[in-house]
């Protein structure tokens, strides 16, 4: 029986989580808590939270786990500065002095900052922990995992037969050919954020057409056993870690669109990139359908895993649940890097001789939020409060008048998603709900859409889709029925679809509460579920960020706990 | 070092402020900070114990937030007039985790040093645009203006009630002052041996050019797939799948 934490750090995306005796405690991402967007530095914070959580001391731990291996990532790095000499002369002093000014020593840091002798702190590979965190929390006892990023030590794709808490490694692509990285070029060409505007473009590619076919057979080549090939000449991820893509990109498909300018879709130049970005999502799918169909082909099973960054593209996963012939496709929630973290703790934790850990069931992983310190400053704040009997009859009344409501209930969620603990809340069926949302809060491209969340017992009445395994954390889409789409205008996105959310009682409580209250009134039991956040902000964990996040959008009320804010329209 | 701070923001004020570029780049430097000093507040009021400082700290955090998206569009304006506009990232600034290293009381001083600093470089950048005329500039500084006051104001009040008595709110400004000025000192020496090394690493760099030609021959960019397990083979034992990815 042991006691595990796992880490991951370093380049977006920093997390902790803990198991202990074969159980997912708790796992937290750093930009929770620290409120920087996709932190990266290494998450003593998160893993003192986890710590705290389960009341045990650092020095109880029997091991902390990094979700990478530092000497393997530095041999990577080496010999791709130098394979592309001269052109990586600028990147060299920074990639030198990232590399053996820090990341080497993570181990060091490690044991030094949790106070444990330097051989429990061990590490695992990157694309290996990936392919854990996902395997080991899915609901299957034999399935095939496909991970897919920009890039771990070496690979950026690798395929993997787990059967029961073993992992097998079958196969992998090299870096510097990566699916992860063409999304990441393309992303930047489109004038969007890398790691960050990955959403935006598939939100952006309903708006296009892929008529770019041509053009993209030149800037990755699908080949017939299922891997791929980059067209390097196109991209400048092997000499430039910032932009990511190079001048023959531009030549080929035009001038890359000015980060910040305002969208015009209505007009032929925003329409090309709408374009750029439909045909890199149609590439992309194609791409992992074959990956999909050669690991159905070498490990036989029904069954499959999704893992790391591409495999948060949920339009990507729901053709491949549709067409790849798996049964049944898993993604664990947070599948980027924060998920290393998870992978690294379970892999430890079972070598250790823990058993495998149940099926995921709630991605509420985090922490609880503190009521009664949120009513003293709240009150400090000049802020009426009033506390309630039934807060989630209380939020379906309040949703019922039409009204946005942040909640706040519960343990903050595990991964990129806001699945009802940390949301705002709205009622889907008024286009002009976006807008507002869009207005006060958000901020958001036009072209990006919102999801909504429905009693899992009640899905197929609004959409063309039954629960499964990824509906729970909203990484995959369902086209909305069409005799309800006047019901559900807020939430149904360019192309008919919809990122949905299944609710059961068991996984997220306090939401389906709330759309239980909605059914019994007689409303639609479907709320449009967005993450409770400001742009460029994580979203909210603590009684604090709730209150800043009050103070800052003018939502119209705040449910925290069994307290709500209201203010007066 | 607070004394010469005015008189200097009036004396740099018309280079400062000439270009647009230029004008952009500082504006969207004083947004970070903004942002900065935004992230340092709401961490404090999640740790200090008192709600009555939280609830100040997350109005201040709350008036950051919004100098820092100011500042950010009138530099991203500005920087659209310029011949050469500069490039300016998003308005994202990381935590210096200032209450956990400092204490509350020293954290209040250092913020209270800081908003005045702030009032006294913002009041010679109102006087500059009033007398060339430049009415948004003016406006944008002048509102943010009065924020800084009340932020002066309150951080001093919360700092003296939090000291006790006068003497140690002087002690805890002059310590604050000369961490700060440590801090200058290291980033200056930081700077510096930053750019030793560059010019260090690039030589080192010239010198490995005849690696990367046996790098490209011994180790080339593999192409599709690597590492195929023979179809059939059974998977190993859990610790010997376990053992190969441990360290």
């Amino acid at each position: 029986m042991a006691r595990v934490l796992g880490i991951s750090a370093h380049y977006h995306d920093a997390a902790a989580a803990l198991v202990i005796d074969g159980q997912l405690v708790a796992a937290i991402q750093q930009e929770r808590l620290s409120r920087i967007k996709n932190d990266p530095s290494l998450p003593f914070e998160a893993a003192r939270a986890c710590l705290e959580f389960a009341a045990i001391e650092p020095g109880s731990l029997d091991a902390v786990v990094f979700y990478e291996r530092p000497f393997d990532k530095l041999e990577r790095v080496l010999v791709n500065l130098l394979r592309h000499l001269p052109r990586t002369w600028r990147q060299f002093p920074r990639a030198l002095a990232s590399q053996l000014g820090d990341k080497l020593w993570v181990l060091d840091q490690l044991a030094e900052e949790f106070d444990v002798p330097r051989d429990r702190v061990i590490c695992h590979a990157h694309h290996r922990c990936h392919a854990a965190s996902a395997l080991l929390l899915s609901p299957y006892d034999d399935a095939a995992a496909l991970v897919v990023d920009g890039v771990g030590e070496h690979c950026s794709t690798s395929l993997w037969h787990g059967r029961g808490a073993a992992l097998r490694e079958l196969m992998s692509v090299d870096f510097p050919h990566s699916l992860g990285l063409l999304y990441a070029g393309l992303t930047a060409y489109l004038g969007f954020a890398v790691n960050e505007g990955e959403y935006k473009v598939m939100g952006l590619a309903a708006w296009g057409a892929p008529r770019l076919r041509d053009e993209f057979d030149r800037i990755i080549r699908l080949r017939a056993d299922g891997s791929y090939e980059l067209g390097l000449e196109y991209f400048a991820h092997m000499s430039d870690a910032q932009l990511g893509f190079g001048p023959a990109l531009e030549r080929l498909l035009g001038p890359r669109r000015p980060p910040g300018r305002p969208w015009a879709l209505d007009s032929a130049e925003d329409r090309r990139y709408a374009d750029v970005a439909a045909t890199l999502q149609q590439v992309l799918e194609e791409a992992l359908l074959g990956l999909c169909r050669r690991a159905r082909a070498e490990t036989g099973s029904d069954n499959l895993c999704l893992a790391g960054g591409v495999a948060l593209n949920a339009l990507a996963n729901a053709r491949i649940q549709r067409e790849s012939g798996f049964a049944r496709v898993f993604v664990q929630p947070a599948a980027g890097d924060a998920g290393g973290a998870l992978g690294a703790a379970l892999l430890t934790a079972c070598a250790l001789g823990d058993p495998r850990p149940p099926p995921l069931g709630s991605a509420a992983l985090g922490l609880p939020v503190d009521v009664d310190r949120c009513r003293a400053v709240a009150g400090e704040l000049g802020l009426a409060t009033r506390r309630v009997d039934d807060p989630a009859a209380e939020a379906a009344a309040l949703l019922v008048a039409d009204r946005v409501v942040a909640h706040v209930r519960g343990r903050f969620e595990w991964g990129p998603r806001a699945l009802g603990q940390r949301s705002i809340l709205a009622r889907p069926h008024l286009q002009a709900t976006r807008d507002r949302l869009n207005r006060v809060v958000k901020r958001r491209e036009p072209f990006r859409p919102f999801a909504p969340a429905v009693l899992s017992e009640r899905t197929v009445e609004y959409f063309n889709a039954e629960p499964d395994d990824m509906t729970p954390f909203m990484t995959t889409v369902a086209r909305v029925r069409d005799d309800r789409r006047d019901r559900l205008a807020a939430v149904t996105h360019e192309d008919g679809t919809a990122r949905l959310q299944t609710v059961e009682a068991s996984r997220a409580p306090e939401l389906h509460a709330v759309l239980a209250a909605l059914d019994a009134g007689g409303a639609d039991p479907v709320v449009l579920n967005t993450s409770l956040n400001g742009p460029g902000e994580p979203i909210v964990a603590s009684a604090e960020d709730a209150l800043a996040f009050w103070l800052r959008h003018g939502v119209d009320a705040l449910v925290v706990e069994d307290l709500v804010i209201e203010r007066t329209p | 070092m607070s004394r010469l701070t005015g008189p200097l923001a009036r004396l740099l004020s018309p280079a400062v402020w000439r270009w647009p570029g230029h004008a952009a780049r500082k504006l969207h430097a004083f947004a970070l900070a903004e942002h900065g000093s935004m992230l340092d507040l709401r961490l404090a009021a999640r740790m200090t114990s008192s709600p009555a400082r939280a609830a100040a700290y997350l109005r201040h955090a709350d008036d950051e937030a919004r100098h820092a998206q100011m500042f950010g569009k009138r530099a991203r304006k500005l920087a659209g007039e310029a011949r050469r506009p500069p490039a300016l990232g998003p308005v994202r600034a990381d935590s210096e985790r200032l209450f956990e290293r400092l204490g509350e009381r020293d954290f209040l001083a250092f913020v209270h040093v800081g908003e005045e600093r702030a009032r006294q470089q913002f009041e010679a950048y109102v006087d500059y645009f009033r007398a060339s005329g430049r009415e948004r500039e003016e406006a944008l500084f002048s509102a943010i203006l009065v924020d800084e006051r009340r932020h002066g104001a309150y951080t001093r009040a919360l700092l003296e009630e939090l000291a006790g008595d006068p003497a140690e709110v002087r002690r805890a400004l002059r310590r604050v002052t000369r961490w700060e000025l440590g801090r200058r000192w290291l980033r200056a020496g930081r700077a510096l041996a930053e750019r030793v090394y560059v010019l260090a690493t690039l030589t080192v760099y010239v010198l490995a050019a005849p690696l990367a030609l046996l790098v490209r021959v011994a180790r080339p960019i593999s192409r599709g797939w690597r590492g195929v397990a023979l179809p059939g083979a059974g998977a190993p034992s859990r610790t010997a799948a376990l053992e190969r990815g441990g360290e």
